[in-house]
């Protein structure tokens, strides 16, 4: 079978989005990277206060998405073994069998990641990384796609672990969506009882459909001056004083695709800069770590990110 | 009856013969035959009396230069490397077909060490300047010709007031030429004059001719630029309100054009080949090597070991008695390192030049599906290159310039799909054509156009930074005059698809976005 085309994949998305937006309404654009970090094979963390949906997108992306879907609620007394799988000692057999854990699976949603202790979420590394996991000298490969969804909360500090920066780092985005609109919160409170009771609807995709236009991102065509832009935007951030630390390649990468895939959703093979800025944001601002003094004055990755852009020349206006 | 695409095409075959096969080739030939002819065989030694075919050799490495030249000059980007590659190509097959007339292939360095084979290979050099200044040239009038596309009668004067400045240009650049042809014409008839009378010499009826077809072929050129600058006024007066209308016009003066050169090709065919006999000799040359090459005759008996004819002296004996010296193992082993770095070097020089001369071949992708398979790519753009040339050479000589469906009307039917217009995608197919479409694209008239819209964003206080991505500065205008916003999101769209979608925008595309800056330009005018 052949790849799909963009054309396709934008005709995919679109109903995707639309499916996704029949129960988390009110934020396209959220639902829009959510989109594109699946697309491209990424983790996604949604990063929020509570009660402004994380937990109800998180769901609705991967029941429009189809394939097998589970969800961990983490607290401190989480064991990483309650997430990737134990032997169990079977006396039937008198031999201890492997029972999986909850990370096998298409889509995993962790909600509340930074209440697991670090162990836990190390735990997830190598899964988040390899799509595979290690237990018990053994080694598991995980079914594609595999896709993990994490929801924290910044707001309560007590009692939780802060994510490392390694951690952050293999997140290909992070999403904040903050309070929804007035209209928009209307029509939570006018639906929203009736739309918690209603049982989740048919599936709107299957993941052999996904991994194809996962390869058909690939071939959306990059110019090598936005290439070079794109190079030029992270270059910055690692020679920066303001920042403790710029982004890494992994960053870079990051960018290249989600911009690719940024693209393909609004119906081009190629990319523009505005799908670059579009999409940085969200790839970049957890990714750097700006010095205290700066962050004291009120800067936040966002804002730097903003001023950034604004200071690197656009490839294309000189011939 | 014209098709509005066998227009546009026959508009841009007509500029092309300024460009290639007759001024590029046959007006050189003519000149360097009557040049050599009576300056280098009756003034220079006779032992150099094979430069009377160095005419010869000169049009067969212009017609080198000129398939060369066009093909890959056709699908040529900017830049400089592919222009370097281009030289490279024409210099080295043209060296070799000047050494192949010469008798000189197999064993060049006798060909290297000859005076005639430098002058040879300087014209051929001379000649793809005078080409290339030529050719950039008389594209910027192309381009700007096809502004003019699809517009209304009444449309036409105020287009071009307001692409005075591009106009300006390109009428500069068609007197650049026209004033080239003239002064190469004066020079050349200076040149003979001087010759002739200065020295004493008179010349002959194939002379005569030669000269006087010379200057027919100079004048008619210059008579076809002066065509095409008319055309620019015509627009300019609202006399026009299509190419086509003057497309014929020029097509007939450049077929005029045509009929001439090659009519003068056997006079001074014939003039240079005077000297036919040295050919004749160069050829039985070739044939008695082709010969030994392949003998068929009963092999010679072995010859008989060599004796001295005398007895040894004593010295000798003495001398032959010493042990042979034998250098140590480490020089031989040295020796044998540097060889193997020496070829190494070699090699490495020879494939990475291999690369560069083959590099268009290796871009090309193949049509389905955009995937990329070398040797299939290679062999499609070599049966395109048979195809193209075959189809050229029909039409130059069936006198079909006026009906040609050439590769523009060919890419719009078969590569454009039906809705050019609605921005739909290309299918990633005739991948050959849009290589030949983008070396089109005019990037300087197409950035210059987008700087008009920065002037108007500026007087309308929206202030522009290299910062801002094509829409995001379409967006900030539209704030602004929210009825051009359709326009702008337009401009911003065909901007950036010409930009950065690494293939080049149809003709359509780029007539939608000239129009669509002309129109906004427009809404400045109400505003103010």
């Amino acid at each position: 079978m052949s790849a799909p085309t963009v054309v396709e994949l934008s005709d995919w998305a679109s109903a995707l989005i639309a499916d996704v937006e029949g129960r988390f309404f009110g934020n396209r654009s959220a639902v829009e990277q959510c989109v594109i970090a699946v697309l491209c094979r990424g983790h996604l963390l949604i990063e929020d206060l509570p009660g402004t949906g994380k937990t109800l997108l998180a769901r609705s992306i991967a029941t429009a998405l189809g394939g097998r879907f589970k969800q961990v609620q983490c607290t401190p007394d989480l064991m990483p073994s309650d997430i990737l799988g134990v032997s169990v000692y079977n006396p039937r057999t008198e031999g201890f069998v492997f029972k999986e854990g909850p990370i096998i699976t298409n889509f995993l949603l962790v909600d509340e990641i930074n209440r697991a202790t670090p162990r836990t979420q190390s735990a997830l590394l190598e899964a988040m990384a390899e799509g595979q996991v290690s237990v018990e000298g053994r080694t598991v490969r995980l079914p594609a796609p595999f896709i993990l969804v994490a929801t924290q909360s910044p707001a309560e500090s007590e009692g939780t672990f802060p994510l490392p920066e390694v951690q952050k780092d293999r997140f290909f985005l992070t999403l904040t969506l903050g309070y929804p609109s007035p209209a928009t919160e209307r029509r939570i409170l006018s639906g929203g009882a009736e739309r918690s009771d209603r049982p989740a609807p048919e599936s709107a995709g299957e993941p052999g459909r996904l991994i194809a236009m996962q390869e058909t991102i690939l071939s959306v065509h990059v110019a090598p001056s936005l290439a070079r832009y794109i190079m030029a935007v992270v270059g910055r951030t690692r020679t920066d004083t303001r920042l403790a630390m710029g982004v890494s390649p992994r960053g870079s990468l990051a960018l290249y695709k989600g911009a690719q895939a940024l693209a393909a959703i609004r119906g081009r093979d190629y990319i523009v800069p505005e799908d670059v800025k579009e999409i940085a944001a969200a790839v970049l601002a957890s990714r750097i770590l700006l010095k205290a003094e700066h962050a004291g004055r009120g800067l936040t990755g966002a804002g730097y990110l903003s001023e950034l852009f604004a200071s690197v020349e656009v490839p294309g206006y000189k011939s | 009856m014209i098709s509005a695409a066998g227009s546009r095409l026959t508009r841009a075959r007509a500029v092309s013969l300024y460009l290639h096969p007759m001024i590029a080739v046959v007006v050189p030939f003519l000149f360097l035959s009557l040049v050599f002819e009576i300056v280098v065989t009756k003034l220079i030694t006779v032992a150099l009396l094979v430069v009377a075919v160095l005419p010869l050799l000169l049009l067969v490495v212009g017609a080198v230069e000129y398939l060369v030249g066009w093909w890959l000059g056709a699908r040529r980007e900017n830049g400089v490397a592919p222009l370097l590659r281009e030289l490279l190509v024409i210099l080295i097959i043209g060296a070799l077909a000047i050494l192949a007339l010469m008798g000189a292939i197999l064993s060049p360095l006798s060909g290297l060490t000859r005076p005639d084979f430098w002058v040879a290979t300087i014209a051929l050099f001379l000649q793809w300047l005078l080409t290339q200044s030529f050719r950039r040239r008389m594209r910027d009038h192309t381009l700007f010709i096809a502004l003019f596309e699809r517009r209304e009668k009444a449309e036409t004067p105020e287009v071009y007031r307001e692409y005075g400045e591009e106009a300006a240009d390109t009428l500069a650049a068609l007197s650049w030429v026209r004033k080239r042809i003239l002064f190469l014409l004066v020079v050349v008839l200076t040149a003979l004059s001087v010759v002739m009378w200065g020295f004493g010499f008179v010349l002959s009826a194939a002379e005569v001719i030669a000269t006087v077809a010379y200057v027919v072929v100079s004048l008619l050129a210059v008579r076809s630029l002066r065509t095409l600058a008319f055309e620019q006024l015509a627009f300019a007066e609202g006399a026009a309100w299509s190419p086509r209308q003057l497309t014929v016009a020029a097509a007939q003066a450049a077929l005029l054009l045509v009929v001439v050169c090659l009519a003068a090709i056997p006079i001074t065919t014939s003039h240079a080949l005077l000297s036919a006999a040295l050919l004749g000799r160069f050829l039985r040359w070739l044939a008695s090597l082709l010969a030994s090459l392949a003998p068929h005759g009963a092999p010679l008996p072995p010859l008989p070991p060599f004796q001295p004819p005398v007895a040894p002296t004593p010295m000798e004996e003495a001398l032959r008695s010493l042990p042979a010296a034998s250098p140590p193992a480490w020089t031989a082993l040295l020796r044998a390192i540097l060889q193997a770095l020496g070829w190494g070097v070699l090699g490495a020089g020879a494939l990475a030049l291999l690369a560069f001369l083959l590099r268009p071949l290796l871009r090309l992708r193949w049509a389905a599906g955009g995937a990329r398979r070398p040797a299939a790519r290679a062999v499609r753009y070599l049966v395109e290159l048979a195809q193209g040339f075959a189809a050229r050479l029909r039409l130059l000589f069936a006198g079909g310039a006026l009906r040609g469906k050439g590769f523009l009307h060919r890419h719009r039917v078969d590569g454009r799909g039906g809705a050019p217009e609605s921005g739909a995608r290309d299918p990633r197919g005739a991948e050959g054509g849009k290589e030949e479409l983008r070396a089109r694209l005019p990037l300087a008239l197409f950035l210059r156009a987008f700087r008009r819209l920065v002037r108007w964003g500026d007087r309308i206080g929206v202030r522009f930074s290299p910062a801002y991505a094509p829409r995001e500065y379409a967006g900030l205008l539209g704030k602004r005059v929210p009825e051009a916003e359709p326009l702008l999101a337009e401009i911003a769209a065909i901007f950036e698809e010409g930009l950065y979608s690494g293939r080049s925008l149809s003709d359509e595309r780029l007539a939608a976005y000239f129009r669509a800056i002309g129109r906004v330009a427009r809404m400045r005018s109400e505003k103010q």
